[in-house]
């Protein structure tokens, strides 16, 4: 059986001051598949995940999305691409200070709809509330929990119905139960809306509640892709050496 | 050797310029769109605008008193007293009133812009804006020029007030000159040519201050330690911008 690819990235590269972070890079993902990148820190993988949607422009290299490679395109091309097809929680939340809880929620659909503020106002709290957040949405985010920040982050990336959803390390820097329930509502939300999910990370954990496939991202190239069963017992040495946290192995320690 | 460096520090000039000139293009682009931007547009200039108000009225007044006592004891040598206000009047509406007023909102206002948006920067809510399909340029550029080229203007004429009014204080204090010799000979000699002028130069020193700011903001790269060094530079660029545009716009305008 033929399975539908939605995203296909061919031989990606990109360098910064002559470093190279990408090199040459390729994957398929699935569409409707979670698939988990693991890679350590700094070895580009939020790079990666940038490229995917366009806030980074690769040296060379194709990236479809679709049947539309979007390397070439001018930012307002991707931009209407962005808006249809996509939505990304970053690292940390990346919620505006100076704009509520609410208002960042609702900011996607007030600046690229023209939806009337009550079903706006409607939309943002089934939002937050399928995020599992109530009655928050006149706080400030800086009174808000790094949890918090993270839910209320995929609340917005979710509030234009995306099909494709992007996890910039969703569970770094938390506690082992809060990581644990954003992996839950990473799950919860995969269930209910169906979306292609991509989630860069260094924590196993996450990887192996949420993930379908999982690739090793090493020396801007994917080392390792596999279903989760098979990659985790896999004889790879690199594989072995990251999901064992050896020392000593191929992967150097930098 | 010498002359590569020369060369790529050439070329990292031609290409900052051009860079600043797109910003600015762009947002001109955009500062057709104001209209549906009134509301942040208005919380700017709160932001620039009235929060610069008390640094702006001191240095005015302070400006003019000294103006009034450096001018008013030389023209007291020639019986000339009552000049005193064409000399404050002439030098503030036509130089000093927008030049010290850019100086102080490129310090006060222009920093705190590009401390702000060069934080987002570097917390990824500016990515976080593009990836909800909004334009930063439009969403946190043009509102900030807009403000500051409504802004410079209207304190630009405080300052003229303030300023001439500080003269008078201390003609009327130290050298005894009337309230109407003081405004007579003005009137007579600081013409309306002057005073537009002196506006025509706050309008533009007011869009150097918010590109500057904006660019050196969306530029910033490498935390905390990136947001200092790119509001320095904002700084300083505006400053010299200031410098010399006042030059050039007053070789042209007079």
């Amino acid at each position: 059986m033929e399975e539908e690819i939605t995203i296909r990235i061919k031989n990606l590269t990109k360098s910064f001051n002559g470093n190279k972070v990408l090199d040459g890079l390729d994957i398929d993902i699935k569409k409707g598949e979670t698939l988990g990148i693991l890679g350590k820190s700094g070895s580009g993988k939020s790079v990666f995940l940038k490229h995917l949607i366009g806030l980074m422009k690769p040296d060379s290299g194709q990236i479809y999305i679709g049947a539309i490679d979007i390397a070439p395109l001018a930012e307002e091309e991707i931009s209407v691409i962005r808006r249809m097809l996509f939505g990304m929680l970053f690292q940390s939340g990346a919620l505006l200070d100076s704009l509520t809880v609410a208002e960042n929620v609702a900011l996607p659909l007030r600046e690229g709809t023209n939806l009337a503020e009550d079903k706006i106002d409607k939309k943002v709290k089934e939002k937050l509330e399928l995020v599992g957040l109530k009655d928050i949405e006149e706080q400030m985010p800086d009174s808000l929990s790094g949890g918090m920040r993270r839910r209320v982050g995929l609340a917005r990336a979710l509030v234009m119905e995306p099909e494709i959803i992007l996890y910039d390390e969703p569970t770094s820097g938390l506690d082992p139960i809060i990581a644990n329930s954003i992996n839950q509502m990473i799950l919860e939300v995969k269930k209910l809306t169906g979306a292609t999910s991509i989630v860069v990370t260094h924590d196993l954990n996450c990887i192996n509640i949420i993930a379908d496939r999982v690739g090793l991202l090493y020396d801007g190239k994917i080392l390792a892709i596999d279903e989760k069963e098979k990659f985790m017992k896999s004889e790879n040495p690199y594989v072995q050496q990251f999901i064992h946290g050896r020392i000593e192995g191929p992967i150097k320690i930098r | 050797m010498a002359n590569n460096n020369e060369d790529s520090s050439f070329g990292r000039g031609i290409q900052k310029a051009g860079e600043v000139i797109i910003l600015l293009l762009r947002t001109l682009y955009f500062s057709t769109l104001a209209h549906r931007n009134s509301k942040r547009i208005i919380q700017q200039i709160a932001e620039i605008g009235v929060d610069s108000v008390p640094m702006v009225s001191l240095m005015a007044i302070f400006t003019g008193m000294v103006m009034g006592l450096q001018a008013g004891h030389e023209l007291l040598k020639f019986q000339a007293q009552e000049f005193l206000g064409v000399g404050v009047a002439a030098t503030l509406v036509r130089e000093l009133g927008p030049v010290l007023t850019g100086l102080i909102v490129a310090g006060r206002a222009g920093a705190a812009m590009t401390a702000e948006i060069g934080t987002m920067q570097v917390s990824e809510e500016v990515d976080a804006l593009r990836s909800m399909a909004i334009d930063p340029i439009q969403y946190l550029i043009m509102p900030r020029f807009v403000a500051a080229i409504i802004v410079m203007p209207l304190l630009t004429i405080l300052t003229d007030v303030l300023g001439i009014s500080g003269g008078f204080l201390i003609g009327r204090a130290q050298l005894n000159i009337k309230l109407y010799d003081y405004i007579r000979h003005m009137i007579d000699f600081v013409t309306l040519k002057d005073f537009a002028n002196g506006i025509v130069k706050s309008i533009v020193f007011g869009g150097i201050i918010a590109t500057m700011a904006c660019y050196h903001g969306l530029k910033t790269e490498g935390g905390a330690r990136g947001v200092g060094k790119a509001t320095t530079l904002s700084v300083v660029d505006s400053f010299l911008l200031i410098l010399v545009s006042d030059y050039f716009i007053t070789h042209i305008l007079y």
